[in-house]
């Protein structure tokens, strides 16, 4: 992909993706108490989460509600502090480091939400919230082109530039997401964070937002960390997927090779529920249903965190974490009993991958 | 009382001119306003406070009778067209009295609510927005002076002083009277905190007093907008309460409290002299009051 930022990019070597996320930890303390809080135990949202993300690629962050996607973000945000592990944005780790050097950071790594009605502050304009960014960070845009500009990014998300006396409740779910985009474009970043920024719109929606961002992508070189629950809007859109379980990564890979040689049960669960809009349902897998609900992340499982819910758990299962390996399919998988891949040219040497995983 | 309007409203007929309002402006404030000013209860109280206002300030466009000027064989006469509220016990006109008295309550009222509503502004938003130790030290400093009552309190503490003045009065007032409101505006800011409009400031690299005071206090300042105004009236009760049981201000000093104190033995005899005074008082006290209670009703969406 051509990395149209290049020339910003601040000596950071060719090979050093855009972010590389090293085993982040983010635990959540259970305090109890009024007045003296005294810890009782921990959540577990964020428990070694290792990926990385190159210039002007998309990585999809896919699971369930309450699998640690937001947290995951929200800590790479420097939203919250992260309990462990790293965080390497353009060859520097975020993690620990000062407040001022943070700002600087902020510039070159931006911020989707999910809900567009609470992430755009009420009393504002649209003008004033999309020239905010520039008067906390005074150099990018001086003061008496902020309105100019805030009307070239109005029209560059498809908005109409004279809106921009409007405060956010005047328009709607959609347009508030393009506000939202506006303004994480402000700072003209590298990474866009983009939290399930479709998964609140209606479905005609979501997908005029997805394209704008492609378009975006493909106009600026940006990167996404793209969350989402929904995994054919992360098909969309990504080059890479991770699904994440319990805090962890579970499968890790290219777009094709978790879509279509799907090796984590947890995986191929998720794909068969997603609705396929074909009249031959004959190529369909069949629906796995998980029994049970996702475990507390308090207190999770022993071993592989998905046994309770998987139909191919083991005594193994149990005693074992499995390692985040690649079994010979070309992206990587946390199981001890992959499923066999759909690739049919795969198909006698995934048998073997059926036997636990050697290492470990 | 506030029923009739509040019915009447459905029936209006949208005019075109407040369509275009909501275009242009439409945020909470200006619906707040929108609702505000088609109710006559809401300019009779703002009326009623601009006349105060206006006597504290000059008090001779109302009367030309200087209040301290006694006539000794005009004593204790019944209100007529001369003097409108009669005249006290050493002949001084009760109307000059009355209007000259605004000064202390107006006074008092706006250096008391205005300063514990900054200290709670300040204090608030800094407990609320931090969080942490910070807010459990704020918080159960706050909770202890609650629990002490605001006039026995001020009983109390105004016995410190030899010399009592405006000034001393409105110091008690203020140290007695920040908590709810720092309560209030803390409750607020924690409600606001984790929008993620702030988060989107934070990921933006906005400095704390920024986000402070450009997202969180414009969101999370209404409850207290509404409840300072509800105080003015809570505070020129208390300055008057404070000086009619005679802790608070002394003669030759004149206020509201003082003229009801000085009428005090006479009400069966000459209850003129206690009856405009307490009327003028609890006309004030109800004015503020009441336009708490409308603002409340215009910036609570529910209420539409």
């Amino acid at each position: 992909m051509t990395d149209t930022h290049a020339g910003t990019g601040g000596g950071s070597g060719v090979d050093e993706p855009l972010l590389r996320v090293d085993d982040l930890v983010k635990h959540f303390p259970i305090s109890r108490g009024v007045v003296f809080k005294r810890s009782i135990g921990t959540v577990k949202a964020c428990d070694g989460v290792s990926f990385e993300l190159q210039r002007g690629e998309t990585l999809g962050l896919v699971g369930e509600s309450g699998c640690g996607k937001s947290t995951t973000a929200r800590t790479i945000l420097g939203l919250e502090r992260a309990t462990s592990g790293g965080v390497w944005f353009q060859g520097r780790n975020l993690v620990g480091l000062g407040s001022a050097d943070m700002r600087a950071v902020r510039r070159d790594m931006q911020v989707i939400f999910q809900d567009p009605y609470a992430s755009l502050n009420p009393r504002m304009t649209v003008a004033k919230i999309v020239s905010e960014p520039w008067q906390i960070h005074d150099d990018i845009v001086p003061p008496d082109r902020h309105r100019q500009r805030a009307q070239e990014l109005l029209e560059m998300v498809g908005l109409n530039p004279n809106h921009i006396n409007r405060y956010p409740h005047q328009f709607s779910g959609g347009q508030r997401q393009r506000i939202g985009i506006a303004r994480a474009l402000a700072v003209e970043p590298k990474l866009i964070i983009a939290d399930e920024p479709v998964s609140a719109l209606d479905v005609s929606v979501q997908a005029q937002v997805v394209n704008l961002l492609r378009d975006l992508q493909a106009e600026l070189g940006l990167a996404y960390l793209f969350i989402a629950h929904d995994l054919s809007v992360v098909r969309h859109i990504c080059d890479r997927v991770a699904v994440m379980y319990l805090g962890k990564i579970v499968e890790l890979g290219d777009e094709s090779g978790v879509y279509q040689r799907t090796g984590h049960p947890y995986t191929k669960a998720l794909l068969s529920a997603v609705p396929v809009p074909s009249a031959d349902q004959s190529t369909r897998p069949e629906r796995i249903r998980l029994e049970g609900d996702v475990p507390s992340p308090a207190d999770p499982p022993s071993g592989c965190r998905f046994r309770t819910r998987c139909w191919k758990a083991t005594d193994l299962c149990a005693e074992q974490e499995p390692p985040l390996t690649d079994p010979n399919v070309g992206h990587l998988i946390a199981c001890h009993h992959p499923e066999p891949p759909f690739d049919f040219s795969k198909e006698n040497s995934s048998t073997e991958q059926a036997t636990p995983s050697p290492s470990s | 009382m506030t029923d009739a309007p509040t019915t009447l409203q459905p029936l209006e007929p949208a005019a075109d001119d407040e369509d275009e309002d909501q275009l242009r402006y439409g945020s909470l404030s200006a619906d707040a306003w929108r609702q505000l000013r088609r109710r006559p209860l809401f300019w009779l109280c703002v009326s009623i406070i601009f006349l105060l206002i206006v006597a504290a300030i000059v008090p001779g466009l109302f009367t030309s009778i200087d209040p301290q000027l006694g006539d000794q064989r005009n004593n204790l006469q019944s209100p007529s067209a001369e003097h409108w509220f009669g005249t006290d016990l050493q002949g001084r006109d009760q109307y000059a009295r009355v209007v000259h008295g605004a000064r202390v309550s107006i006074v008092v009222a706006f250096v008391v609510t205005l300063s514990t509503a900054s200290i709670a502004i300040v204090l608030g938003s800094v407990a609320g927005y931090f969080g942490g130790l910070v807010d459990a030290v704020i918080s159960r400093i706050t909770d202890v002076w609650f629990a002490i009552p605001t006039v026995l309190g001020g009983i109390v503490m105004l016995q410190l002083f030899e010399q009592r003045t405006i000034g001393t009065l409105c110091l008690v007032l203020i140290v007695f009277g920040w908590t709810t409101k720092l309560r209030l505006v803390r409750s607020a800011v924690v409600a606001v905190r984790n929008a993620d409009y702030i988060d989107a400031a934070r990921a933006l690299g906005a400095s704390h007093r920024r986000i402070i005071t450009r997202h969180i206090l414009p969101n999370a300042l209404t409850p207290l907008v509404v409840y300072t105004a509800i105080t003015f009236g809570v505070v020129i009760a208390a300055e008057a309460a404070l000086t009619f049981i005679g802790v608070g201000l002394r003669k030759p000093a004149v206020s509201w409290g003082l003229i009801i104190s000085d009428s005090r033995g006479r009400i069966q005899t000459h209850s003129y002299l206690l009856l405009f005074p307490g009327m003028i008082l609890s006309m004030a006290v109800f004015s503020f009051i009441l336009l708490g209670d409308l603002l409340r009703d215009a910036f609570d969406p529910r209420q539409r």
